[in-house]
């Protein structure tokens, strides 16, 4: 309670500014007449006694001093009285506090917008309660981790067996072409097994959950909808619930309606949103879906990951022999929080590009505290008076920090600004498949991190100049002249550091964005096998009971293929199912012979004309034609690949291989396609769409759209808009989802990639500009201190090549020390980028041979500039400053 | 001098406060000055130089609440001010009092055990 009332007192006194310095003044004095009359009573003389009585009362100033600090909050006062002198100061030189913030504030904030990122991809908990408790099925396997699909029996065993979980759930994805009145749309939906929502910790907003029983034998036909597809397809009307919609032409009644930002559990295999869920049963004894299903769960309270994950040794024994064929010997089922797996894909570059981040605000910090290392110098004088009028060492470094901290609070603010223009375009530039993109703000973690890392680069920068200041012999700054060789060439030292390590760290960027750069190079040149250009794709998602048989599904492309082909400015047109080149497509084993090939073949089905149109060049044979109809014998055109798989040293023509029960030849053999740039290339089989098993059909519609693919002589979007139209004019029930460009599908293929990499290379050249000023910044200060030396060898006979020979050799110097140190680190620290890489080594010498030229041309340029003032140094004007 | 100086003691603040506390109980409400002599008569020598580190010490009395004070003026017409008990005050003076004896009889007792006795 005392302590309460004092305190109080404190910043009561504090607050409303009130100083009892009269009050205690006239108290001291009359202390003092009283002593000195007493004393003169008792017969000293007056002089002698006025003496006694100040001994008696002891120092006026340190006195008060206390009296003060009890008064109010000392620490405070003197931050305030700090802060006001600092941004006096700062001011004063306006120049060197809008450079200190600016580049503080591209340090900063650069920061700010990957921490964001960082952490809304990676670290944000998800909007479930006890996100940590949930987790996902993961096979581990000497070759690593991943998440493993499982089949609907292999899922009710496990939810049987699962011990260690509160709730296990699966769920799978499928398209559906969601039919509200007379309107058709292409929804992306999840049939999920009953405690899909428990696992979440999410309940109905609307209506209710699944039942179990509703989940069982073929599933009941009901569905619950997302808030967005309610609101949109349903107008929020609040009596949904219990009306019937229609998914893939069958009714289902609505049952619920989920709360809004449900959109984090979607899987990153199908960026967006879920718009309904559907009990898995109906879908359980499927092939394909029934097939891949994904395994969630909730631990039960109070078991530990660790715990839970040993536990599952025992279930990985018990799955093995219920299930023999599934498991290699070397692979056992795991768990993984579901966070992790979210992120697992970009987790490690998203921390790598922290990492270079991090480095180029090092790099910031470590000019600034050359800048004010400069000013230290140039202020020391300041330093000393105040040093030599009382001013403790404590006092002064803490005047010196407040000077920086307030610098880098100034840069914070700005950051942020620079932070939230930064972010919106690295959103527009971040690719579509950017997990939890949804998640990214910048909010009240992402305002703490900055302040944090404002205080701590300002203790950082501030630190050393700060003792430098404190330091330094007062009476050495005071007779300046005397001591500012030594003084100076101390200084001189440490800040050539800064600048070595600055320029070791920006070799380091410079690398790792050299390397990604390279790579791009070669993922962007590696040839796609088709020809991109003048090529638009057309998303279709044919369903419901009309096109239940390969007949109607080719009837309908025959009909669509011949209605575009009429249009001017098309050269051809033709459709393809299960996966448009450089996207994920389905993949299929096939046999020789009776005889399984160990290898999975992405087995496409196409229209005639499907190679011309996409401009696949034919090597042998012939290609697939109208005449190969459903009346026809099978035949299949392979890749080169799938040719040199098959049949290995034969003429594939007229060579036969079974799939789907079916007996196929091989008619013609085309170039290799590839559905991803960066990886092995893939062996490729086309099949005749009127010849392909309607089982087949309908498997692949499950995942992948069919596209109808249009070759124009014109700008390809410019033409979509017309050969929508006549889709549409055909039946207007098919969905029609993206229409895109080949050249924007091969530019998606990479969007990552260049989003890794424009984001290195920005660092990296923020890094360089950064690194540049700070050669300049110590060499010109050189320069400054050395103009006396230049001025006596040029009277000596110096020619003008030797001064800025001089020069130069400082600047070449510094930056050989820090490339000799950079390149190590650089070689420790590219490996990180390793499994990034693509035809490049993390050692490549071009790589680094390049950036160790580049950051040498840079240094030496930087140089130059204060060299060539060297050069212009008058002898005589040098030596008389003396 | 000053090395005479030098060898007095200061008080710590903590027992000038106890000191100021039980003057002000005994004599009443008292100016700095009264209190100072009221000290320095008591404990002899010990509190005869910086005597003005009082006027902190009763600031921080004051404000923690266990004394108040105001200008009156002195039995020979000077402008003082004047200190005087709370509640709080005598409160705090009693806890004090009772801290004091004990540590003083615990340390005392120290002080008395020879070797042998623990042995």
């Amino acid at each position: 309670m005392r302590s309460v009332n004092r305190w109080f007192a404190r910043i009561r006194n504090f607050m409303t500014g009130r100083r009892g310095d009269e009050r205690l003044r006239e108290e001291m004095e009359q202390h003092l007449a009283m002593q000195t009359e007493e004393s003169i009573h008792a017969g000293m003389p007056p002089d002698e006694a006025k003496r006694q009585a100040r001994l008696k009362l002891g120092g006026v100033e340190t006195i008060r001093e206390q009296f003060h600090a009890e008064e109010g909050l000392p620490f405070l006062e003197t931050l305030l009285q700090d802060l006001r002198f600092a941004f006096r100061v700062l001011r004063k030189s306006p120049g060197f506090a809008v450079t200190v913030v600016i580049t503080l504030a591209l340090g900063i904030g650069a920061n700010t917008a990957i921490f964001s990122i960082v952490y809304g991809v990676v670290f944000r908990p998800l909007p479930y309660p006890h996100p940590q408790r949930i987790i996902e099925l993961t096979e581990s396997s000497p070759r690593g981790s991943d998440e493993k699909d499982v089949t609907y029996q292999e899922l009710q065993f496990l939810q049987e067996h699962g011990s260690p979980f509160q709730f296990l759930t699966g769920y799978t994805v499928q398209g559906y072409n969601l039919s509200v009145g007379n309107k058709t749309e292409r929804v992306k939906g999840q049939p999920v097994s009953t405690d899909y929502f428990h696992v979440l910790g999410t309940q109905p907003l609307l209506g209710r959950d699944f039942l179990a029983e509703e989940d069982t034998g073929d599933g009941a036909h009901v569905a619950i909808l997302s808030y967005g597809t309610w609101q949109t397809q349903m107008g929020g009307d609040r009596e949904t619930i219990g009306r019937t919609i229609t998914l893939d032409g069958e009714p289902f009644t609505v049952i619920g309606v989920m709360p809004p930002g449900l959109e984090g559990s979607v899987d990153p295999i199908l960026p967006g949103d879920t718009d309904v869920w559907t009990p898995l049963a109906l879908v359980g004894q499927t092939a394909g879906s029934g097939q891949n299903i994904e395994v969630l769960g909730r631990l039960r309270p109070g078991l530990a990951l660790a715990q839970a994950q040993a536990q599952m040794r025992s279930i990985t024994t018990a799955f093995r022999k219920a299930f023999p064929q599934e498991l290699d010997p070397t692979t056992t089922l795991s768990i993984q929080p579901y966070q992790t797996m979210l992120s697992s894909d970009v987790r490690m570059i998203l921390l790598v590009l922290f990492g270079a981040v991090g480095l180029v605000l090092l790099i910031a910090c470590a000019n600034v505290a050359n800048l004010l290392l400069g000013r230290a110098t140039a202020r020391g004088r300041e330093f000393a008076v105040r040093a030599a009028l009382g001013a403790s060492r404590t006092r002064l470094v803490r005047q010196v920090l407040t000077e920086s901290v307030l610098l880098s609070i100034m840069a914070a603010l700005l950051a942020l600004l620079l932070a939230r223009i930064g972010m919106q375009s690295l959103l527009a530039l971040s690719p579509s498949d950017l997990p939890r993109a949804n998640d990214i703000h910048l909010d009240a973690w992402a305002f703490a991190f900055t302040l944090a890392v404002a205080v701590i680069t300002g203790i950082l920068f501030g630190l050393v100049p700060a003792f430098r200041a404190s330091f330094g012999e007062i009476y050495e700054k005071l007779g300046e002249a005397a001591a500012r060789m030594s003084s100076g060439r101390k200084h001189g030292r440490f800040r050539a550091a800064l600048v070595v390590s600055e320029v070791a760290m920006c070799l380091i960027l410079l690398t790792g964005a050299a390397l990604l750069i390279e790579t791009f190079w070669h993922v962007l040149n590696t040839d796609p096998g088709f020809n991109p250009s003048h090529v638009v794709s057309i998303e279709v998602y044919l369903s419901g009971s009309r096109y239940n048989s390969t007949a109607a599904v080719s009837r309908y492309y025959e009909e669509a293929v011949q209605r575009v082909e009429r249009l001017p400015g098309i050269q051809s047109a033709s459709a393809i199912t299960a996966g448009l080149p450089l996207r994920r497509g389905a993949n299929f084993g096939l046999s020789v012979a009776g005889k399984q090939i160990p290898r999975t073949f992405g087995i496409r089905m196409v229209m005639s004309d499907y190679f011309r149109t996409m401009g696949v060049p034919l090597v042998l044979g012939r290609p697939l034609t109208a005449a190969d109809d459903e009346k026809s014998p099978s035949v299949s055109v392979i890749s080169q690949e799938a040719a040199r798989l098959l049949f290995p040293g034969q003429n594939p023509i007229g060579q036969r291989f079974q799939f789907a029960q079916l007996d196929w030849q091989v008619v013609g053999v085309v170039g290799d396609v590839k559905s991803y740039l960066d990886k092995p290339t893939e062996a490729g089989v086309y099949i005749q769409l009127a010849q392909t098993p309607y089982p087949v059909l309908n498997l692949v519609s499950i995942w992948f759209p069919e596209y109808i693919v249009v070759r124009t002589s014109a700008d390809p979007l410019a033409l979509s808009q017309t050969v929508e139209q006549q889709l549409q004019a055909i039946d207007p029930s098919v969905g029609i989802g993206h229409v895109r460009t080949m050249e924007q599908v091969r530019s998606a293929a990479v969007a990552m990639r260049r989003f890794n990499m424009t984001l290195l290379s920005i660092f990296a050249a923020l890094a360089l500009v950064l690194a540049a000023i700070g050669i300049y910044g110590v060499i010109a200060y050189s320069v400054t201190q050395r103009t006396h030396e230049i001025g006596v060898r040029m009277a000596l006979g110096a020619k003008h090549g030797d001064v800025l020979w001089l020069v130069l050799r400082q600047g070449m110097v510094l930056t050989g020390f820090g490339v000799g140190l950079g390149i190590p680190g650089a070689l420790a620290l590219t490996r990180l980028l390793e499994s990034y890489l693509y035809r490049v080594q993390p050692t490549d010498p071009i790589a680094f041979s390049s950036t160790a030229l580049l950051l040498g041309a840079v240094a030496m340029l930087a140089s130059y500039i204060p060299a060539r003032r060297a050069t212009k140094v008058d002898p005589l004007i040098a030596l008389r400053r003396e | 001098m000053l090395d005479h100086i030098k060898q007095k003691k200061d008080v710590p603040q903590g027992t000038l406060a106890l000191m100021v506390l039980k003057t002000l109980d005994v004599l009443g409400p008292l100016h700095g000055y009264a209190v100072a002599r009221r000290i320095e008569q008591i404990s002899g020598d010990l509190f005869s130089v910086n005597q003005g580190t009082l006027y902190p010490v009763l600031l921080r009395l004051e404000q923690e609440g266990a004394i108040t004070s105001d200008w009156a003026t002195s039995e020979n017409n000077r402008r003082a001010r004047f200190y005087r008990l709370t509640r709080v005050g005598h409160k705090l003076l009693e806890t004090e009092k009772r801290d004091w004896e004990q540590t003083s009889a615990i340390i005392a007792r120290f002080f008395e055990v020879k070797a042998e006795d623990l042995a």
